[in-house]
């Protein structure tokens, strides 16, 4: 028992998710073999499509690769060099940036080239091949950026997920939630032996969902049997100072809602609001679907002086952070007090999945 | 030997109960499911033993047993816990009887053969010291009884010959604190505006002069006009400024 608040410590110790810029570091070995890689199976496929095979053009190739590697590392060492202040910029500003900065290394290679090795062009042009070049460059970085930010969008979603189910873990361990609840199973056996059967079964299916380590595709109906799960839990201690009112649209309950998203306003409504009241209170749970669009509001009495304000942020943070990472900038959550109560309200988009 | 267990859950009240009726069949239990309600029922019952849970709404646990270190003949105490951060250390270390949650019988009948009063050096120590948590209300034991004032009342507490009087909106209580003991506790929510006077600054509304040329402290529902004293002046005034 005395190594608790040491453990406490621990696992509450902040560890938000920052979203990272979307390029990679290019300067890592990785990234930088990668590229080498990739750039010279395209030189290939590009020689193979011109040449045929019994007369593979290895001439075409030598120059090719050499034209194509400088680009490719030149340009990679120049966005390594500005990532810091890529990414204090805006997304869309920053992408096209990147984009025309590697346009002008081509742009500036394909001259240099010219002026050294006058024959690399045959047929057209010299403006038409820097041009042709240019444009190669640009589908070819358009594509990779693309990539990019497909890559950062799910490892940021898995970090916000696997934080999510963190943040419930550490509610369900929390002790004076493990604690209160086994006491009121202990007291329970004796009096009401199936509503102490009952606990039980509850207290697994939430401990089951925090330790899930495959996410599966969840709705609505599915989020709300967790909020039902854990207020059955809670009306055991509370009793009658917890009332729940539910409001759910019926098109709601086959809609997409990430799991542990309605559950920790749920805990946050009991756990800041309720619990601190002598008399209790309504919650108010509000989920509905309209224009094509999830709205959800929790809605719960608040002590006129708080005790702890610690610990309310955190799970709306990573709620919010879920949201954008998932449904993208349309998605929206908003908390704050209204005179003695507190309101949170989110809506997204289900179809809007990224 | 009559015990009042204290909890605002009542699975919790009813388990410890169960408990009791075990160990001692003859004892007679009684029940509060908040602070105030446990104080007043130490008044009308005078209880020897209080289980009391510390975690709970309003008015918690250390609290109350705060509030009846101010009675002349107080019960004696065993706090229990599911698990409180700051109180649990506090509790080993002062030696005071506590129980942790879900509680098992044996340690139960430990702690009613060991129980005593709890004293204030302890009760300090377990309100975290100087500078601790700030009980939630005020109270004093007179010829009524026990009787307690919420702090988000009191307009101002007053020095007055022996006692420190807390001035509501209805009406006054006289505790036996003294000012500064009470500027400690309370310093975030209080000013002081003279050597005898501490003002809520919630209800702290303006200033005014008063015949003799001296300023004093308007406050919110009240008629009483506490005087300013001129070494005070300037921070209440810039108190109000910055408000």
């Amino acid at each position: 028992m005395q190594d608790a608040p040491k453990q406490q410590v621990a696992l509450t110790g902040g560890d938000r998710v920052a979203p990272e810029f979307f390029i990679p570091d290019l300067c890592a070995p990785r990234p930088v073999f990668v590229m080498i890689l990739l750039a010279q199976l395209m030189v290939i496929v590009y020689v193979l499509a011109s040449s045929a095979l019994p007369r593979f053009n290895w001439d075409l190739l030598g120059t090719c690769s050499l034209f194509v590697q400088w680009v490719v590392l030149l340009s990679a060492a120049l966005l390594c060099q500005l990532r810091s202040p890529f990414s204090r910029i805006s997304l869309p500003v920053a992408t096209l940036g990147s984009l025309l900065l590697v346009m002008a290394v081509t742009a500036l290679s394909s001259y240099v080239a010219l002026q050294l090795y006058p024959q690399i062009h045959r047929a057209t042009e010299e403006t038409w091949w820097v041009l042709r070049n240019m444009l190669v460059a640009l589908v070819v970085m358009g594509i990779l950026l693309r990539y990019f930010y497909l890559q950062q969008q799910l490892r940021l979603q898995e970090q916000l997920e696997l934080l999510a189910r963190l943040d419930s873990l550490r509610s369900r361990i929390r002790p004076h939630f493990l604690f209160n609840t086994l006491n009121s199973i202990a007291s329970l056996i004796m009096s009401r032996p199936e509503a102490a059967e009952r606990a039980v079964e509850d207290l697994s299916e939430l401990f089951r969902v925090s330790l899930q380590e495959t996410q599966r595709p969840t709705t609505v109906a599915d989020e709300l049997h967790l909020c039902e799960l854990y207020l059955g839990i809670e009306q055991l201690r509370l009793g009658e100072r917890l009332q729940v009112r539910w409001q759910v649209d019926a098109g709601a309950r086959e809609q997409s809602m990430p799991s542990l998203l309605l559950q920790p306003l749920v805990e946050n409504a009991i756990y800041h609001g309720l619990s601190q009241l002598p008399q209790g209170g309504v919650i108010t749970i509000d989920v509905g679907f309209r224009q094509s669009e999830i709205q959800v509001s929790v809605d719960n009495p608040v002590p006129q002086q708080a005790r702890s304000k610690q610990g309310h942020h955190m799970a709306l943070e990573n709620i919010e952070q879920r949201l954008h990472a998932l449904y993208g900038p349309g998605a929206s959550l908003e908390a704050g007090p209204r005179g003695d109560h507190f309101t949170v309200r989110l809506s997204y988009a289900p179809g809007a999945l990224l | 030997m009559k015990i009042l267990v204290v909890d605002d859950e009542a699975l919790a009240r009813e388990r410890l109960e169960r408990l009791v009726a075990r160990l001692l069949p003859e004892a007679q239990c009684i029940e509060a499911s908040d602070g105030l309600q446990a104080l007043r029922m130490v008044e009308r019952q005078a209880p020897d033993l209080l289980l009391l849970d510390i975690r709970m709404p309003g008015m918690d646990g250390i609290e109350v047993a705060t509030h009846l270190d101010s009675l002349e003949n107080p019960p004696a105490v065993i706090f229990c816990t599911a698990y409180d951060e700051y109180a649990l250390q506090a509790l080993q270390h002062q030696a005071v009887a506590y129980l942790l949650k879900p509680v098992r019988e044996a340690e139960l009948a430990r702690a009613l053969a060991g129980a005593g009063r709890v004293n204030r050096l302890q009760l300090a120590s377990l309100r975290g010291g100087e500078g601790g948590v700030a009980r939630s209300h005020v109270s004093s034991h007179s010829h009524r009884g026990l009787e307690t004032m919420p702090v988000a009342e009191v307009r101002s507490f007053i020095a007055e010959q022996k006692y420190v009087v807390a001035r509501g909106q209805e009406r006054e209580l006289l505790l036996p604190d003294t000012l500064k003991e009470l500027e400690s506790e309370f310093g975030d929510d209080f000013l002081r505006i003279h050597r005898n006077a501490l003002v809520a600054r919630r209800y702290l509304l303006g200033l005014e002069r008063d015949d003799a040329g001296g300023w004093r402290a308007v406050l919110e529902g009240v008629d009483e006009r506490p005087a300013i004293s001129r070494r005070h002046l300037a921070e209440v005034k810039q108190r109000l400024l910055a408000s």
